[in-house]
């Protein structure tokens, strides 16, 4: 378990520590200074610069502290819930937004945390139902609600 | 005088019907998401953004107010009858609260925490105001090198005290600050690190990453918890004689350590509520009760954490420095509705400082009145599981951030962002640096620039004036000291003499 609490951390501080090695390099496309003061590539290569150390620190201190094993919540569920955000928000452009919004709910309910069919429905129906009130009726937003909507 | 003339121009605004119905909707809004599990004021804030869109600014910042000090109102209610804090500002209450609630007197204690909070949220309202003007007019002679001290202090503060690591909270706020750069630079106008897209040319939004790391970030690391817990019953919220003689000195004590504490940039209600607790065991006559079910360990902290609310809010209001992560999204909402956060704040939007201020007396005791009679029916809430509530949670993120822009793109960065939050949640990394560093990120780099071309290009220009320099010092004090308290007690203790080695 400690291995792969270690893992993960790791893993994302070595993360934030390469976008911040991105923007170091990336800033020098920009100029550096003009005149007295910093020009558009100045800050970014600071910010890259700190943020790939900070991140490299953390790291470290993983590698060479002393960890309290943790136990970390399972995956699975979360993964689901992500994976079925990334499905609805690309049919989005293609089908609008009831199906998808609705859809979401209803697998969540169903397939994720094994609800009532019924009532799973209903609180699905009314919440897809209230947002396109609130959203589409009361604050005029032009959301896309179904295909021919776009 | 001026102040209380300026507060009686806030009630009459605060006072209208819309606005006295935000503030009743606020107040609610943050009661319930006090006691519901899985969603904190920040993420209510951040959900509510994208409606309020365009809308009054006034009332929208009214109705944030009261989400903001009505959860630390709805965080004692789980912390008392399930022993779940809400809040992390409501971890002691739930010591001796929920002890209380063990022995049969949740009610008592849900009661007693409902009047200090009362009695504590109105002493501090009143700091507030008359704390906050002085200190904003004091702050119009900043300049440029003053506002950049001042984001650099605002930004260590939060990060420092944010979450268990300094360094993962620097990085976070450093992250955020990475990504504020994205888009046209609007002093040179070249585009920088928009990865050949169009619609990033504008930067990412703050309501987009806010609602991706309080919103979804929240749900997909929560949603693996979504269980219920068996709730004590409530009876009798109204304290007794001995219970009020024991509580009244906690509760202005509390309500005294509370505004002080919340004043300092980026304490906030948390230590706020740790402080006022030791406080009260080391004062009281009877330290053996404390963690039995001692009233005092409930009236302290509970005091105290919604004096820090308030508090909180003078440097926010003041200086445009947010005193905890919640008004750090309140700060991002003042500039999405096109006000300048600062000391000129005080001056250019008066009526709606005001109108904040005097909303915020009205909420506390809008909240006591709910409080007491309806305690029981908060405390039924907290029997719906979580199952049934993340669901709509993620469909309104998904559908406010759309709606802000009209941008599916937007979506894809709540998604992207959203998973970001989960692991940040996952491995303890702080959310809330990262969206002031996005905030304040465009105000760090002008004043920056200004400061520089003030000075013909020397960085000596911050230690040169006095309140930049001050400013300065306080931001290295709240990184060097949990830096070097960490030091002291991690080093080996020297075994004492009798003892063996």
């Amino acid at each position: 378990m400690k291995d792969k609490v270690l893992t993960g951390d790791m893993g994302f501080a070595v993360g934030w520590a390469l976008l911040g090695l991105y923007w170091m390099v990336g800033a020098f496309d920009y100029p550096l200074w003009s005149g007295f003061a910093p020009d558009s590539g100045f800050l970014p290569l600071v910010y890259g610069t700190l943020l790939f150390l900070l991140s490299a620190a953390v790291a470290l201190s993983l590698v060479f502290g002393e960890a309290e094993p943790e136990e970390r919540e399972p995956l699975t569920k979360s993964l689901l819930v992500l994976g079925a955000l990334v499905v609805v928000v690309a049919s989005l452009g293609f089908i609008g937004f009831l199906l998808p919004v609705f859809g979401l709910m209803m697998f969540i309910y169903l397939y994720v945390e094994r609800l009532p069919l019924l009532r799973s429905a209903v609180v699905a129906g009314l919440v897809t139902a209230s947002l396109a009130l609130i959203f589409v009726h009361w604050l005029s937003i032009p959301l896309p609600l179904v295909t021919w909507d776009f | 005088m001026e102040a209380l003339m300026d507060l009686g121009g806030g009630f009459s605004t605060a006072l209208t019907p819309n606005n006295l119905m935000m503030c009743f909707i606020g107040v609610f809004l943050g009661q319930l998401v006090g006691v519901l599990p899985g969603i904190g004021p920040s993420a209510a804030i951040a959900l509510l953004l994208p409606l309020t869109f365009g809308s009054d600014p006034t009332a929208s910042l009214i109705m944030f107010a009261g989400i903001y000090y009505g959860a630390q109102y709805g965080g004692t209610i789980t912390s008392v009858l399930i022993s779940v804090p809400g809040e992390s500002s409501t971890v002691m209450t739930s010591i001796d609260g929920y002890q209380m609630a063990i022995k049969g007197r949740a009610g008592a204690a849900l009661g007693i925490a409902a009047i200090g909070s009362f009695i504590a949220g109105t002493i501090s309202t009143l700091g507030l105001t008359l704390l906050a003007p002085p200190l904003a007019q004091a702050a119009l002679a900043f300049g440029p090198p003053e506002y950049f001290a001042l984001v650099v202090l605002g930004l260590v503060a939060l990060a420092a005290v944010s979450g268990r690591s300094v360094l993962k909270g620097v990085a976070a706020g450093v992250a955020g600050l990475l990504l504020a750069t994205i888009g046209i630079d609007p002093q040179s106008g070249v585009s920088r690190f928009d990865f050949g897209m169009i619609w990033l040319l504008d930067g990412i939004e703050f309501i987009v990453l806010t609602v991706a790391l309080f919103g979804v970030g929240e749900v997909l690391a929560s949603c693996t918890t979504a269980s219920a817990r068996p709730v004590a019953e409530v009876k009798n919220v109204l304290p007794t004689r001995e219970d009020w003689r024991r509580s009244r000195m906690p509760i202005l004590r509390g309500s005294f350590v509370g505004f002080l504490v919340g004043v300092l940039p980026g304490t906030g209600a948390t230590i706020a509520s740790f402080i006022a607790y030791i406080m009260e065991k080391k004062l009281s006559r009877h330290p053996e009760e404390f963690g039995k079910g001692a009233i005092e360990g409930v009236a302290g902290p509970e005091s105290s954490n919604n004096a820090a609310a308030a508090g909180a809010l003078v440097p926010m209001l003041a200086l445009g420095v947010p005193g905890s992560g919640t008004t750090a999204i309140i700060l991002g909402a003042l500039i999405m509705f096109g006000l300048r956060p600062g000391p000129e704040l005080f001056t250019q939007n008066s009526d709606l400082v005001w109108a904040v201020i005097a909303s915020m007396y009205i909420g506390n005791l809008l909240l006591l009145i709910m409080n007491l009679p309806l305690a029981g029916f908060f405390a039924k809430l907290l029997k719906v599981p979580y199952k049934w509530l993340y669901p709509p949670i993620l469909a309104i993120c998904l559908v406010g951030v759309f709606s802000q822009a009209n941008s599916l793109e937007d979506c894809w960065l709540v998604v992207g962002f959203g998973a970001i939050g989960w692991a940040m949640k996952r491995f303890d990394w702080p959310a809330a640096p990262m969206v002031l560093g996005l905030v304040l990120g465009p105000m760090f780099e002008s004043s920056l620039r200004q400061s520089l071309t003030m000075s013909h290009g020397t960085a000596l220009i911050f230690i040169d004036r006095p309140i930049a320099a001050a400013l300065m010092l306080a931001a290295v004090l709240f990184i060097a000291i949990p830096v070097i308290a960490g030091m002291l007690t991690s080093r080996p203790r020297p075994a004492s003499a009798g003892e063996s080695p």
